[in-house]
Order: C-alpha cells, then structure tokens, then sequence
C-alpha cells in the first residue's frame, strides 16, 4: 500500500506546475513567501463533494458525543463532504481539531476522529459545532507526526502541545484554547490576507514560514479555492506568532517536494472504522518531514505536509530582485498548457457552483419543521451570500488603518 | 498605538488631492458654485451613495451577479443618476455637471470600500467612529481649503506689494 501510495504520489507531484512565489509587498510579513502549484492538465468536470464549512452551511450536523476524541456527524446532503485536518471545530462545547483528513459520504451519518485542543472547557454531549476555522500548523504537524509513528495521538500530549504554543504566542486564555491565537491576530490575518491572491486553476499552495515549509495539495481546484482562506490563515498565524525575515528559497522547497515521495514509501494507514469506504488516510513522517494524503478511488483528493528547513532559510530582502524577477517573467515563461487549464477551470467552476447552489441546504431548525410538516412544499432558503468584495482591495485596507483605532 | 492625527496624517496623499483640486478650480473659475458641486459631490458621494450602494448590493444579496462584477456597474449607476436627478431639478451647466459626476463617482467608489472596512470593524473595540464620521468631512474641507487658499495668497500678495509700495 506504502510503495503504491508514494508510486501515485510522485507521480502526481510530476504534473504540477510551481508558479512564481508571492510575498507580502508592504513589509508587513517578511517571512513569509507563498508558492502556488498548478495542475498541467483539469478534466473537465468538477468534483462532487464539498468542504466542511460550505457543507456547515447547508444542514451538515455536528454534535459533540460526550468523549474528547469522537463527534458524531449526519450528513444529510446528496454529495460527499471533504473534512480537512486543518479544520478546527468550534461551537458551545470545547474545540476540537479534526485527527486526519477524510470524506464523509452522502446521507451517512459517522463518527469523526478529533482531537480536544482547549483543555479547560468541558465537553458537552449533543452540542453541535456550529463553525470551523484554521488550526494552526505547529499543533498539525504534532498530530501527524503522531499519527505516522504510533496511531491516535494521546490526548495528553495534544493538550501539552497546545499550552507550549500559547506560551510561544504570548497568547493568555482562560480555557488553553488553540483558537485564541487566531483571536489575538485576526487583525492582521484579515487585512494581510490580500496579499497572497489565489490564482486561477491553482490547486496547491507551498508556503514558505520562517525556516519552515508548509505544504497543502488538493486534486481539484475547487476545493482548493473554497478552502484557499483556511490554508493561508493556518500557515499565516505562524508567520505572525515568528516573527523574522527569513524564508525558505525555491531550491529549498523542490528538493521539499522530492524528499516528500521519498518519506512516503513508510506511511500509516489510519483507521476510522465508520469512514473506511469512503476513502484511505494516510500518514508518513521521517527525514524531518511528516505529511498526511487522503486518497479516494487511487486518486490523490488532499494532501498535506510539513518540513523544518533549520539553516536552510534566507532572508527575504535577498530574494525580493529574485522574486520579482520570476513573477515578471512568468505570464512569457509559464507553459503553454497553463492557457487550457485556465480556460478548464473557468468553465468547470462555472458548473462547480451550480451544483453546489443545487444542493438542499436545511438549518436544523428548518429540518425539524420540515419533518413535522412533511406533506407541505419546502422551499429550500436561499444560498448563503458571497463575502463583499472591495471595489479596491487597497482601499479597502487604507480604510481599515484609517478606521481602526491601532492603525495596523 | 496610532493617535487620531497620525492615522489621518497617512491620509495626506487623498487629502493633498484634494486640496490641489480646490486650489485649481479657484484658478480656473472662482465662483463658488463650482467649488462648492465638487465638495458636496465627493462628501456626498462619500456618506449617502457609497455606503447605499454597499447596502443595496449586499442585503440583497445580488453580489453574486455578473460573476460577481455588479459591484462597479451598481456605483457608477447609481452616482450618475443621482447627479442625472440632481442635473434635471437645478438645471446646470454642462461644466457644472461634470464637476459634480466625476468626484460623485469616485466618492461612491471611496464610500463603498469605506462601508466594507466599517462592517469588517463594526465588532472590534478598535472601531474609531470619530474617524469614521469626519473623514468624508474632511475630504470636503480640503477641497475648499484648496480654493480659499488661491484668494488667501492672492490677497497677501496684493497686500505686500500695497505696503511696500
């Protein structure tokens, strides 16, 4: 399965495309540096499933069981749902962090692995999740590790992980809740999130934190776009919470993407019993690189990896003439095929949204009132409203300076 | 943590434009009426049609139309025909009415980003309303601060050169 897994996985890596790095142009994140991955081939159709959050908005349940590493999820939905390990799931009940990535097949109704990540809160048994955001990377990486080397990681652990990050962050919360640092910076994760814009037919993104490499890989575009803000959030808050001007250079991060097939050919396959049909998680760790996949059907659908480059970073000020010079170059030097993929996605998000606006969405409230009153029409509510969009996105951040009383 | 000053001080460029558009339109044409349209354009546009816009768009949730483009069409349309109206009851000059367009539009186009950043702050303790209730204030300032200014050196000119003969 290993061997298989890493033979899919190289080969997957061949076809992608590493565009030019993004980086944050005020100054306000010098070490940070974003590199988008592109396919160099898109079917043309779209995936058929959804993200937690798009699937959260549609009647998806997630309620607390009462134990620390369980929640219990019904997916009402006609369409599989894509649970991210990057998810933090948050409601009146204490934070848990989704183990590894896994799909959650239509009208199934499952128990999901997750871990507790705020120690001093209670859990409370039938209590739904109500929203999700990004966990940051560090207590990731610490699952995953554990997760390749000896299975569920202890719980334990997970909560003594979490409190040296808060104490890293400078971060105080009553509850040791990871979600607090993302709190103490959401300033700064809103207004500089800008910075790294998603293109067009991107389906992964390699960022560049520090001496560290943060890599998250989707087989659809779509999904990626929908869950592009999480990704950058996660890997940003590193970023804030470091602060340096170091990054790592490109040489860096191919030879990242080599050593990461290499790490492969020793990975875990993890068990979740009521989820084994709909796909097969895998974790790997070794060589300073821990990663997990999620494959469906021999097909790579999520992937995501974490390396520490110790003195393998350089600053950001000595790359900038690089930098710019490759993201120059890049609209004469970009392959050909970039032009199909484009035109591919375009037409495929077209149809991606359509499908999603087709999918019945029921808040529980309006479930249970659809249940009493089975034999009456149920006009389904209206699709959740796109976020406002700036008219200029510059001037939109000069005004949150202006109007914010710390001007950041 | 930035004083009110300092974060208006980052403002300069926008305040300086205007302010030079004041001082040119007193070169150009120092009847007053002139001046004035360009002030009450930008800070209307600015106050009322921006954040109307902003409003219209969201709470009906119709963002999503022209792939997510109507944003721009929205604003346009509505600072032009709030002028068209304006235009049809005060019957103005053809100067007058581009005087009153162009800073309408980029008042609305200001006014629309300016109503996002508001509702992304409208939680935050950090929400400074001050700021937010006399900044489109001072844009208008500025711009007749640009157009007493002309009158102000050209009388200490004409003044100094009275005195020393």
């Amino acid at each position: 399965m290993s061997l298989a897994f890493s033979k899919s996985l190289a080969s997957h890596l061949e076809q992608l495309i590493l565009g030019p790095p993004i980086y944050e142009r005020r100054g306000k994140l010098d070490n940070m540096v974003v590199y988008p991955l592109f396919p160099s081939s898109l079917s043309p159709d779209p995936p058929d499933m959804i993200t937690l959050s798009e699937a959260l908005n549609r009647g998806l349940r997630l309620n607390d069981t009462g134990v620390v590493s369980r929640i219990h999820v019904d997916n009402p939905l006609p369409t599989a749902i894509l649970v991210g390990d990057s998810e933090l799931l948050m409601g009146e009940t204490q934070q848990r962090s989704v183990q590894f990535s896994c799909l959650i097949p239509a009208h199934k109704k499952a128990s999901l692995p997750v871990s507790c990540v705020e120690e001093g809160r209670a859990t409370q048994s039938q209590v739904s999740f109500t929203a999700t955001d990004a966990c940051p990377w560090p207590v990731r990486s610490f699952k995953t590790e554990q997760l390749a080397r000896s299975g569920e990681p202890p719980q334990y652990w997970v909560w003594d992980q979490v409190k040296t990050y808060l104490t890293e962050a400078g971060t105080t919360t009553a509850t040791n809740d990871i979600h607090a640092v993302m709190d103490q910076h959401s300033f700064q994760l809103q207004s500089l999130n800008s910075a790294f814009p998603l293109q067009v037919g991107q389906v992964g993104a390699i960022c560049g934190v520090g001496q560290n490499i943060y890599m998250e890989l989707f087989g659809d575009p779509e999904i990626f776009d929908d869950r592009y803000e999480q990704i950058l959030r996660s890997a940003m808050v590193e970023a804030l919470v470091r602060p340096s001007d170091q990054v790592v250079p490109l040489e860096v991060v191919r030879l990242f993407m080599a050593q990461l097939v290499q790490v492969s050919q020793n990975s875990r396959l993890m068990n979740s019993r009521s989820l084994k049909d709909s796909g097969r998680s895998l974790a790997f760790a070794d060589q300073g690189i821990s990663g997990q996949a999620l494959l469906a059907d021999s097909r790579l659908v999520h992937l995501s990896a974490h390396q520490k480059c110790l003195g393998q970073s350089r600053s950001l000020a000595s790359m900038r003439h690089e930098i710019d010079e490759a993201q120059a170059n890049w609209p004469d030097r970009r392959p050909v095929f970039m032009e199909e993929v484009e035109k591919a996605y375009k037409h495929r998000r077209q149809r991606y949204n359509a499908f999603k606006t087709k999918l019945q969405s029921f808040s529980p409230s309006e479930e249970k009132q659809r249940e009493n009153s089975a034999t009456e029409p149920f006009t389904p509510p209206p699709p959740a409203a796109a976020k406002p969009q700036p008219l200029n996105p510059a001037l939109r951040d000069f005004f949150l300076r202006l109007f914010s009383r710390d001007g950041a | 943590m930035p004083s009110f000053s300092h974060r208006l001080y980052a403002a300069y460029p926008l305040l300086f434009i205007c302010f030079v558009s004041g001082f040119a339109i007193a070169a150009w044409n120092p009847h007053p009426r002139f001046v004035l349209t360009v002030a009450l354009a930008i800070t209307a546009g600015m106050i009322l049609l921006g954040p109307y816009a902003a409003a219209a768009i969201y709470s009906l949730r119709i963002q999503r139309f022209l792939a997510g483009h109507l944003r721009w069409p929205a604003c346009i349309l509505l600072a032009l025909s709030a002028i068209y109206l304006l235009d049809y009851l005060f019957g103005w000059s053809r100067p007058q009415f581009l005087l009153a367009a162009l800073p309408a539009l980029v008042g609305t186009v200001i006014g629309h980003d300016a109503t996002l950043a508001v509702l992304e702050l409208r939680n935050s303790p950090r929400l400074d309303p001050w700021m937010v209730c006399f900044f489109p204030l001072f844009i208008g300032l500025a711009v007749l601060a640009g157009y007493s200014s002309l009158g102000f050196f050209s009388g200490t000119y004409l003044f100094v050169t009275a005195v020393i003969g």
